[in-house]
């Protein structure tokens, strides 16, 4: 059940009207069940592999809390990861590890045997699966207490908001919330809707319209030089965006409806002035969970310098790998992880530069080109990201610069003048939106104005996305990951 | 809750409502008017004729009714088995007709199962389709029920385009298709093959119709069966048509899939039906490419020459006297 299909608008309607009608105490079962129900949507078979999780991360964390030796705690915890780990592995990684031996054997005429197995990923697994590993691992550091009641824990991993693509929410923060009651509030659940609305217009509108542009040029790298590719690499910069953050709204606007906080997932990124800055503000629970449970894990930056530098770089692959089995999201990390070590290591040479050109005089022109070199390099990036293979990314960024002096508007197009000119006003759009938003939420602007107002904001936005939109059922981009 | 929390709610949904069927009806009352299928639907219920055609853009183009003459081709572009059996069906309960003879398409990607999920144009196919009854037989209720409520009232959702033409052109661009002419219900179309790169077209074409799909879909038999069923229970004989290829594009349909076994398999709908008839055209214009259009559709000079065969024919086998 996709986020953006007329089923998910029922299901959602049916399951938030039951809520606010059903007493409190039985309210968990609606939210189990139809969370379950959700998930079961896409292939009933793999609510075992989640269930599995929930179980071994349930009764692990009990055991856990009981046993007083530190060598028991550290046994159930292993336990819990390399069981975890071993279905995530399993389902994500084991085709593309085993491929990737098969190429090197091969290369040196080997016989390589181990079959491959043909099946299909299930959704969601890297999402739930550190939510469990959260679970686990804040238990062993005695931050979290063990949940007592087994199906609350499994509401935990299976709420059906941000049960797919996030945001990866942490025990902390989203069992206590579980427990509360929650009354029908007009301002909460009004503000909720229109941040599904606007996650709505991101997905339908700017990302699913981007898409059909990306996917042309990008499914055929080879027949395209020049401009198109120019275009379709910062298109998709918006789409991906766009997809991802439509989605994470309306993840944290349903489940505020239901009367529970969801962690922010995206700050305006293409705004930021570093790297460092970016991973700040793009996928931020994804971002914060890496820091708290790999890179500290690891060491962090209290090591020697050079184990500080692997540790960054290792997180930034693994993030990479998470993403997808495949190379191009290996080097994706990869590329970040080495953006991330330049910036540490010429942070002084930048400094001088600045200062040589007189920059700090010119704040708002210094911030200009600090936005403008990190988007490059995000969007850089992204062609990896995006690229069906390593040599496709290299022959689009080899191709990007030839064909330049042909600027056949015929050829930019590439599917329709009036296509290509609402992606274009669409993305100005929002980011119109978000520089006002850089002082004063929109939702929060347009509750202050008179009710004519807002109506007819809102109404815009609903019939915009509808004639607008695209309703060919594209899914969302994180949903394979 | 307070009252007038409730009050508001009915007032903006209200509202929502209204400016929802307002648009609707906008766009299919105006902005689609222009689009050929619904001035060909128009038209069809101006007439009353002997002989009707029914199927995709093949009988579409390549049978021209004033040629054949007391005849409409009523096709559509894209219309699989099942929208032709619904189309039918509302054609006979609409009101007693004179026809009885239909002509519908029988080629090589008839059955292809990626014809099998045609959820499109529901602005025009709401008026026939039983979108319930197909998305239980196709057990996706979901999909279906999606494009009922899109056909019914929310026909332009994703329609940006033909909007914008609209706006840009007014009606002589809308739809799918460029404006074009349309006589009876055959749209004559001067696109002439023999100039255009014909491998690649064939290619474009064969791959749009048989990459990765199944030769011979369930549903569309089960369709194509109900179709045979209808009219044989009006006394309407029915006559298969395999539509006139080009050379290119069978040969690449070859390689995609197993004609042979294919034939044999569709053949056997056929035998032992006396008010059937199955007529093969498939190779009959192999070295003539300028009477195509593209690699599977008759342009003009085609459907003219073509359809001159099938009148003949219809007169030789008697099929007319009634």
């Amino acid at each position: 059940m996709l986020f953006n299909s007329i089923s998910f608008l029922v299901f959602f309607v049916v399951v938030t009207t039951a809520y606010f009608l059903m007493p409190f105490r039985y309210r968990w079962v609606l939210l189990l069940s139809s969370s379950y129900f959700f998930y079961m949507c896409w292939n009933p078979t793999h609510i075992f592999l989640m269930i599995f999780s929930t179980l071994i991360s349930f009764y692990t964390g009990q055991y856990m809390a009981r046993a007083e030796k530190r060598s028991t705690k550290k046994m159930c915890l292993v336990l819990s990861l390399v069981l975890n780990l071993s279905v995530l592995f399993f389902f994500k990684y084991y085709n593309f590890i085993n491929d990737s031996f098969r190429i090197v054997f091969n290369q040196f005429n080997y016989s390589y045997v181990l079959p491959s197995f043909n099946m299909l990923l299930p959704i969601g697994i890297s999402f739930y699966t550190f939510h469990t590993l959260s679970y686990s691992i804040d238990i062993y550091r005695g931050i979290k207490k063990p949940e007592k009641h087994l199906v609350i824990f499994a509401l935990y991993v299976a709420y059906f908001p941000q049960l797919v693509a996030g945001p990866i929410a942490r025990a902390s923060k989203l069992l206590p919330q579980l427990y509360e009651e929650h009354s029908f509030d007009y301002d909460r659940v009004t503000d909720g809707l229109k941040l599904m609305l606007w996650g709505f217009f991101k997905k339908l509108v700017i990302a699913d319209r981007l898409a059909i542009y990306v996917n042309q040029v990008y499914n055929n790298p080879s027949e395209y030089h020049g401009a198109p590719l120019i275009i379709a690499t910062y298109f998709f910069a918006f789409q991906i965006y766009c997809d991802f953050s439509g989605y994470s709204d309306i993840a944290i606007g349903g489940a505020q409806v239901l009367g529970v906080d969801l962690i922010d997932n995206f700050k305006r990124p293409y705004f930021s002035k570093s790297i460092p800055e970016f991973w700040r503000r793009w996928h931020i629970s994804l971002s914060t969970w890496f820091k708290d449970y790999v890179y500290i894990a690891l060491g962090g930056s209290r090591v020697h310098k050079w184990r500080w530098y692997y540790n960054v770089f290792i997180v930034f692959l693994i993030s990479g790998l998470w993403h997808g089995a495949n190379w191009t999201f290996a080097v994706w990390g990869g590329l970040h992880g080495f953006y991330y070590l330049c910036s540490i290591w010429t942070a002084d040479f930048r400094e001088r530069l600045t200062a040589y050109f007189r920059l700090p005089e010119y704040p708002f022109i210094r911030k200009v080109l600090q936005v403008f070199i990190t988007f490059h390099l995000v969007l850089l990036a992204w062609i990896f990201f995006r690229a069906s293979s390593i040599s496709d990314a290299f022959m689009i960024i080899n191709n990007m610069f030839s064909g330049l002096s042909n600027l056949d508007p015929d050829s930019i197009w590439v599917v329709g003048k009036a296509e290509f000119l609402v992606s274009v006003m669409s993305i100005v759009f929002m980011e119109c939106i978000h520089l006002v938003q850089r002082h004063k939420k929109m939702r929060k602007f347009f509750s202050e104005k008179p009710l004519g107002i807002r109506w007819a904001v809102y109404y815009l936005i609903i019939f915009s996305t509808l004639i607008f939109g695209v309703f060919t059922s594209n899914q969302f981009i994180y949903f394979q990951f | 809750m307070k009252r007038s929390v409730i009050y508001n709610s009915l007032i903006f949904i209200s509202i929502l409502i209204f400016i929802a069927r307002g648009l609707s009806m906008f766009y299919s009352e105006i902005i689609m008017s222009g689009s050929y299928s619904m001035r060909i639907d128009r038209d069809f219920y101006r007439y009353d004729n002997k002989i009707l055609m029914l199927g995709d853009s093949h009988s579409m183009t390549g049978l021209n009714s004033e040629i054949i003459g007391d005849a409409f081709n009523f096709s559509s572009g894209g219309a699989n088995y099942m929208k032709t059996y619904y189309k039918l069906k509302y054609i006979l309960n609409d009101k007693p007709r004179r026809f009885k003879v239909l002509i519908i398409p029988f080629d090589l990607h008839s059955f292809a199962s990626n014809r099998s999920d045609v959820l499109m144009d529901s602005y025009y196919w709401k008026k026939y389709v039983n979108y319930w009854e197909l998305g239980l037989r196709k057990k996706n209720l979901p999909a279906y029920l999606t494009e009922y409520l899109r056909g019914n009232y929310f026909p332009y959702a994703g329609e940006f385009g033909n909007v914008y033409l609209y706006f840009k052109d007014g009606q002589q661009n809308v739809g799918k298709e460029k404006y074009r002419k349309v006589i009876k219900g055959y749209m004559i179309d001067d696109e002439n093959y023999s100039k255009k790169d014909k491998m690649k077209l064939a290619r474009t074409r064969t791959e749009e119709h048989f990459k990765g799909t199944k030769s011979v879909d369930e549903d569309l038999v089960f369709y194509f069966n109900k179709i045979v069923s209808l009219a044989s229970g009006h006394g309407i004989k029915i006559i298969l048509i395999k539509f006139p290829i080009t050379d290119e594009y069978y040969s690449i349909a070859s390689e995609m899939m197993q004609v042979d076994k294919y034939n044999a398999q569709i053949n056997s709908l056929v035998e032992g039906k006396p008010d059937m008839f199955l007529w093969d055209y498939q190779n009959f214009f192999f070295d003539k490419d300028y009477l195509f259009s593209d690699s599977d559709h008759l342009n003009t000079a085609g459907a003219t020459e073509f359809s001159n065969i099938i009148k003949d024919r219809l007169k030789s086998e008697g099929i007319l006297d009634f």
